[in-house]
């Protein structure tokens, strides 16, 4: 179905927290980011103009990962899954690291969640 | 806290409290105006007027200075990029910092300092070394790794990396000693 089919069939409108907590979900999938996915709409905003969706990410990631690659996998990730699921244009994905915690920081905190 | 910035602080602290003293003197109406007026008017009152000016235009460059040191503290590293932005904040790229020197080179005892300096970093790394550590090796060994490893993990470029030995420690030394020393040692300070 084209775009205009759907449109001439009626609206479809996604609420700006859905792509909030899509974006969350697939950002918290990468490897080497340390917030699980429930924690991690916190960190996400999105701004919708329109088509058009602007994530942002601000993230902490485990230490000993490639900060450089982890931020491109969240922003390729975060576009893909969003692009696919709403349909909606991602006109781009910020991330910004915030801080790194250790491997035993990450195990002592989900010990603390369970 | 160096001799210029006590000095600083201690005129600064005389001249803003001489200023209070004198408003509630004149609020009191223990001075009176007609009185200051005339002293202004005189050589000596000009010359006052001129060096409390002076003092206060250096009170507001020192403070300009320091709202432009803190905010550059926290400024992030930005790289603009195809899909958006990546932004680092310094803190973190500190800790990443922190780890290549304790995981990778073995160096327990440091200080990192960082500056934005172009479009890159510039990193300050401050260590104590035993008698039996070679400086000069060490200190390339920390160039050449931390060149390298930021600028392929991070992607900001490292324009300097400076290496300071500041202190020889002991081989051997007391436990609870070594402890005290280890606290101090890992704190990490982020000077931008």
């Amino acid at each position: 179905m084209t775009k205009e089919e759907a449109r001439e069939k009626g609206h479809v409108s996604i609420s700006q927290e859905v792509v909030t907590a899509i974006a969350a979900i697939a950002a918290s999938g990468v490897t080497g980011i340390f917030h699980r996915e429930e924690g991690m709409k916190r960190y996400v905003e999105t701004e919708v103009e329109g088509e058009n969706v602007k994530v942002t990410v601000r993230a902490t990631l485990i230490h000993g990962n490639s900060l450089y690659k982890v931020a491109k996998e969240i922003q390729t990730r975060v576009r893909t899954e969003v692009e696919q699921m709403t349909g909606l244009q991602v006109s781009g994905v910020n991330v910004d690291i915030q801080r790194l915690v250790t491997p035993e920081e990450q195990q002592l905190s989900k010990k603390e969640e369970e | 806290m160096s001799a210029a910035t006590f000095l600083l602080y201690t005129v600064s602290c005389l001249f803003t409290g001489g200023l209070g003293v004198l408003f509630i003197l004149f609020g009191a109406g223990t001075l009176s105006f007609d009185k200051a007026k005339s002293f202004l008017s005189s050589a000596g009152g000009i010359a006052v007027l001129f060096l409390s000016g002076a003092c206060l235009i250096i009170l507001l460059g020192y403070f300009l200075l320091l709202i432009y040191r803190s905010r550059l503290a926290t400024a992030r590293f930005s790289q603009e990029g195809e899909q958006g932005k990546i932004e680092i904040s310094p803190y973190a790229i500190q800790e990443f910092i922190s780890g290549i020197l304790q995981e990778e080179l073995g160096i327990t005892r440091f200080r990192v300092r960082l500056r934005h300096k172009e479009d890159g970093v510039a990193i300050y790394v401050h260590i104590a070394l035993t008698p039996q550590e070679r400086v000069a090796e060490i200190g390339s060994r920390i160039q050449e790794t931390l060149t390298s490893r930021v600028m392929e993990r991070t992607g900001v470029e490292v324009k300097e990396v400076s290496v300071l030995v500041g202190k020889i420690r002991p081989l051997e030394q007391k436990p609870q000693e070594k402890d005290e020393e280890d606290e101090e040692g890992d704190d990490s300070e982020n000077e931008l």
